[in-house]
């Protein structure tokens, strides 16, 4: 299993240069963007809407979240090694490995953890640089969220592993994680997006965003075990299907 | 009695377009075994059963006289794979897969692996993707002997290659066998390689096996008639496998070649070749006639 890993962090390695470009581009307009509402040229305006009696903080909060989310469904993209793998035929080598169906399946997840994990880390260290030039968002709660996003995104993660066990191409699962990602967002406060849908009031979706947030915020671990379930079911599943193409049917 | 290192017992295996249709057969230990066929007639999907990469309908198949039952992963170990096709990914360099296969083999030997790579003039820093086809296969050829692999099971290792490749490939094989334990199954429609090197030879067209035994007795079973029309007409049908006649004569494959010569003694008997033999058998099933 190590030596699978070991491969799919080779197939990461091709990508790193796509990947530090993306990261270092959010991480520099997430910065400006922070400095710039704090004591640059956003300033006045966000004064003005604060006057107002808009809820800057929030909005804020979700435009820089936004940005790092990029790197978290970036590192999520394990369908291009898949693909890679599809490419160079190696589910022969990986088949003829002294290794276990179980175990080959579970090299991918294992990978994907890695991928989502390398994501968090970059994104740790942009919270951490966040919370010290603003006071748009306390470290703890910066991690929180995060927590809680990574988990989506790993939930998506596993589903893709399983759906591409399943037969679907490569190409086709790389839009899984961020959409799984997207509908956990609507699905936690299911309640009060039909609310906010129904009665046309425009501020009953900010206190839809409002309130998916501060359940990110202040329910990590509950998202941490969930994914952590559905990567075990869905390992299992896959593991399943992986199994049916081979052996005595 | 040397032990059977391969068995296929009644294995069939359908996808509707194409019938692997009850196979039998066997490698005993120290041997090697040519899977000779055309293109198309089942060797990639009998290899890959027995490797456990795709399933089978029914059937039982060993490997070292364990049942290969996708639970017994252990048993691969021991055996070295080559594709027809690399398999490895092309930004991959051999020095890092030397390092996946490291991490996946119990008995994984870099220094004979990088020795391999000395020995096939195969650069390690090299992305593959550069490597010329030939180069790829003796990739693949490096890999699977730096395990101590005691049996190399090889789908068309040699297709597409040179003649200078290939020579210098089967020497590589010549030198593994040497080892009285080491087991070879090599599946191939180059019947010249097969011809050099096989002790045994599983003949499958059509996802039938349609000759398999001992090389040398197979070639001394058979022979090339090659005579007039109206000889022709006179060999017993019991003796031909196919007839291929023209204007101008002749030429018979028969399953019998020492009575042929006793009975026939006017007639011209030669020695048949594998590939002849391959394509009268493979003529004999087409057209579902002796000639």
């Amino acid at each position: 299993m190590k030596g699978l890993i070991i491969k799919d962090l080779y197939c990461l390695k091709k990508q790193f240069q796509t990947f530090a470009f993306i990261i270092t581009g959010v991480m520099a307009v997430g910065l400006m963007f922070v400095l710039s509402v704090n004591y640059g040229n956003l300033r006045p305006a966000v004064s003005g809407m604060e006057e107002a009696g808009f809820d800057i903080t929030m909005s804020v909060k979700i435009a820089v979240m936004f940005f790092m989310l990029l790197p978290l469904v970036c590192a999520g993209n394990i369908a291009d090694s898949f693909a890679d793998d599809k490419t160079a035929s190696f589910y022969k080598v990986a088949a003829s490995l002294p290794t276990t169906t179980g175990k080959r399946v579970m090299s991918k997840f294992v990978t994907a953890m890695l991928f989502l994990a390398s994501g968090l880390i970059i994104d740790i260290a942009a919270a951490g640089v966040i919370s010290c030039v603003s006071d748009i968002m306390v470290f703890s709660k910066c991690i929180s969220l995060l927590v809680s996003i990574s988990a989506c995104v790993m939930i998506g993660m596993s589903l893709t592993n399983t759906v591409i066990y399943a037969g679907v191409p490569p190409l086709y699962s790389v839009y899984i994680p961020p959409l799984t990602a997207g509908i956990i967002f609507f699905a936690v406060k299911i309640k009060s997006i039909i609310n906010a849908l129904t009665s046309g009031d425009v501020s009953g979706m900010a206190r839809f965003v409002n309130a998916v947030i501060k359940a990110f915020e202040e329910h990590p671990a509950a998202f941490a075990i969930s994914a952590f379930a559905v990567a075990a079911v869905s390992w299992f599943v896959s593991t399943r299907l992986a199994l049916r193409k081979r052996g005595v049917a | 009695m040397a032990e059977n290192v391969i068995e296929f017992k009644n294995v069939a295996k359908d996808y509707g377009d194409f019938k692997l249709d009850g196979i039998s057969f066997a490698v005993t230990q120290g041997s090697v075994c040519g899977f000779i066929g055309q293109n198309g007639a089942g060797k990639t999907t009998a290899i890959s059963i027995l490797l456990d990469i795709i399933g089978r309908d029914s059937g039982e198949v060993y490997l070292f006289g364990q049942p290969v039952d996708g639970k017994r992963c252990h048993l691969r170990e021991d055996v070295g794979v080559v594709f027809d096709e690399m398999g490895f990914h092309e930004f991959l360099t051999a020095k890092q897969i030397n390092t996946i296969l490291k991490n996946s083999y119990k008995n994984w030997s870099e220094e004979t692996f990088f020795d391999n790579l000395k020995k096939f003039s195969l650069p390690s820093n090299k992305k593959c993707g550069a490597f010329s086809r030939g180069m790829r296969m003796k990739l693949q050829i490096a890999a699977a002997l730096s395990h101590n692999a005691k049996l190399l099971v090889m789908d068309e290792p040699t297709s597409g290659l040179d003649p200078i490749v290939r020579n210098e490939i089967m020497q590589i094989f010549r030198e593994f066998e040497m080892c009285e334990d080491h087991t070879i199954l090599l599946s191939s429609h180059i019947t010249g390689d097969l011809e050099r090197i096989a002790d045994e030879v599983v003949f499958i067209d059509g996802g039938k096996i349609v000759l398999a035994g001992n090389k040398d007795d197979i070639l001394e079973k058979h022979a090339m008639l090659k005579c007039s029309n109206k000889e022709a007409e006179k060999i017993s049908e019991s003796f031909i496998v196919y007839k291929n006649q023209s204007a101008y004569g002749a030429e018979i494959l028969v399953n019998d070649a020492n009575s042929c010569k006793k009975l026939y003694p006017g007639i011209i008997t030669e020695k048949a070749t594998l590939e002849e033999i391959m394509i009268n058998y493979v003529n004999r099933v087409k057209t579902g006639v002796a000639g």
